[in-house]
Order: structure tokens, then C-alpha cells, then sequence
């Protein structure tokens, strides 16, 4: 099933409410692959959880949904830092988008899969690379500040 | 394509200072600000890289009609001499590069639609624009069509 390309009709306020429990449960499935990742890298206590505000969406507005707190992860990968914060739940071409930020870099992700029941297929892009599937390569690399 | 490269590759560094100082941003109020300008910039590096397929399509539909109107007999092209490529709307060129019931051509209708939502001044508040995801899918209709 091909991800939406077109502006969302407005939701209910139980669509709106499902839609964010579900962002939260898979912010949650990919911090736990991130930790996974990570601990066999950089071992125990490398991963550090913590929440943030949600960002105030259009569609939470309309449905009278008010915003969640949402989880964030901090990855310590020896001196490096790589922060992943989530942008918008509600968007155009994908379900959803992360921020990650590495010491003066920052990569876009977004989720191109959970639509019917589907997993999430997490994509990373910045400067030089489109599209790139989100892995345990990526994030060595993200975590060297390796442009990728 | 080129074009379209270097459309991406300017969204991508303003989206890199952007999402940086959305970031760095301490207030709610300041988030929102640069959360907006962030949703701002997507929509309209879109509308450039949905410009970059429009030419595409037009390029493609000249060459196809120009091939057309090459065949000999009359029977062949005398549909194809009546076609005025100014005259003819966007869709209907791509329907002479991609079949209608197909999924490609669903998908640059889809486009559409949200491009001429935009276009026309009525910024879609509902759903921020994941650029990249819809850069990939413009190449891959970009390679996709033929005439």
C-alpha cells in the first residue's frame, strides 16, 4: 500500500487520539531497536529516555486533542551525542517524522510504513543521501558524524 | 534532473537550519515559530520540485506528439495533428504518458492535487509535507514516464 501523497481529511477526535497513542507506541518500538543497536556498539547505559512536549499539529487542534508528551532518546556514543526527537505525527508522504540531531549535524527521518497494520519502515535523509533505510550502519554513522 | 537535484539539495540545507533551530528553540511560542516556518519551506520546495515534473511532462508529451505527427499515413496521425499541447491541462498530458488505471498515474494525480492545493494559496494546514518522501516518489515518476 503506497504511503499518502495527498492532504489528510480532518479526523475524528477518536482517530486523532488513536492516531497519537500509536505514534507513541512506535516512537517506542524504535528507541528500543536504537537501544538494541546501540548497547551491542557502545554497551550498557549508552541510551538515555526522556520526554519532550508534543509539537502542537493542526490536526490535534481541529479534533480538540491536546498535545501528549512524547518520548525522546539521547544516544551516548563515547564523546558523541545523538539526540532523536519527534517532529510531526500528521503528515504528507509519510507517517510521521523524527529529528536526529549529531553534534552540529541533523538528519530528517520518517516513517514510511504502519499504514493497515503494517511495521514501520524507517527512512534517514540529509544532505547527501535521500531515502536511506534507518540501521545499525546508519547509526554508527550517524554517531561518528560521518555526513550521511 | 539536474534541476530537480539542485531543488532537493537547497530544501535539504534550509531544512537542516531549520529543524537546528526548531531544536535549539526553548518557548513553546518559539518552537511553533520555527515548526511553521519549517512546514512553510517543505510546501514550497514541493511546489518547485512538482514544477521540475511539469516540465518533464511537457517535455516528454512534445516528443511524443512530434513522433505522431511523423507516421505517414493520415489515419494514424490525424488525432494526433488536432492535439494543442498549450491548450491541453496537466493531467490529461500525463494521461498520454501513463496509463489511467495504472498506479503511476494516481500517484502524480495525487501530487497534484496537493500541489494545486498550495499553488493556489490555500496552504494544506493539515498534514506537514515529508519532503524527501515525496522527492523519491517525483524521481521515480520522472524516470517512470515515457512517451
Amino acid at each position: 500500500m503506497p504511503i499518502a501523497i495527498e492532504v489528510p481529511r480532518r479526523l475524528s477526535k477518536r482517530e486523532v487520539e488513536r492516531a497519537v497513542s500509536d505514534w507513541k507506541r512506535r516512537l517506542e518500538a524504535l528507541y528500543a531497536q536504537i537501544e538494541e543497536w546501540a548497547v551491542a556498539e557502545w554497551g550498557e547505559g549508552c541510551v538515555e529516555r526522556g520526554t519532550e512536549p508534543q509539537m502542537p499539529e493542526y490536526m490535534l487542534e481541529q479534533a480538540g486533542v491536546p498535545p501528549r508528551t512524547l518520548p525522546i532518546l539521547t544516544l551516548h556514543a563515547g564523546p558523541r551525542k545523538v539526540r532523536f526527537v519527534p517532529d510531526c505525527l500528521f503528515t504528507i508522504g509519510a507517517n510521521g517524522s523524527v529529528s536526529a540531531f549529531a553534534d552540529g549535524r541533523s538528519y530528517s527521518m520518517f516513517d514510511l510504513g504502519s499504514e493497515n497494520g503494517q511495521a514501520s519502515n524507517w527512512r534517514v535523509t540529509s544532505l547527501r543521501f535521500v531515502h536511506v533505510p534507518f540501521s545499525a550502519e546508519i547509526l554508527r554513522k550517524m554517531a561518528a558524524a560521518k555526513q550521511v | 534532473m539536474r534541476k530537480l537535484n539542485e531543488v532537493w539539495h537547497a530544501y535539504e540545507l534550509a531544512d537542516a537550519y531549520l529543524r537546528e533551530k526548531h531544536s535549539a528553540a526553548r518557548s513553546p511560542a518559539g518552537k511553533a515559530k520555527w515548526a511553521l516556518l519549517r512546514h512553510i519551506s517543505a510546501q514550497a520546495y514541493f511546489v518547485m520540485l512538482f514544477a521540475c515534473l511539469e516540465d518533464r511532462v511537457d517535455q516528454l508529451c512534445a516528443k511524443l506528439i512530434a513522433r505522431k505527427r511523423g507516421q505517414k499515413s493520415w489515419r494514424q496521425r490525424r488525432l494526433w495533428d488536432t492535439v494543442d499541447l498549450e491548450r491541453t491541462d496537466f493531467m490529461r498530458k500525463v494521461a498520454l504518458l501513463a496509463d489511467k488505471g495504472e498506479p503511476d498515474y494516481a500517484r502524480v494525480k495525487g501530487l497534484y492535487a496537493t500541489r494545486c492545493e498550495i499553488a493556489h494559496g490555500d496552504f494544506p494546514p493539515v498534514g506537514s509535507i515529508v519532503l524527501p518522501s515525496l522527492y523519491s516518489e517525483i524521481v521515480r515518476l520522472w524516470k517512470a514516464l515515457r512517451p
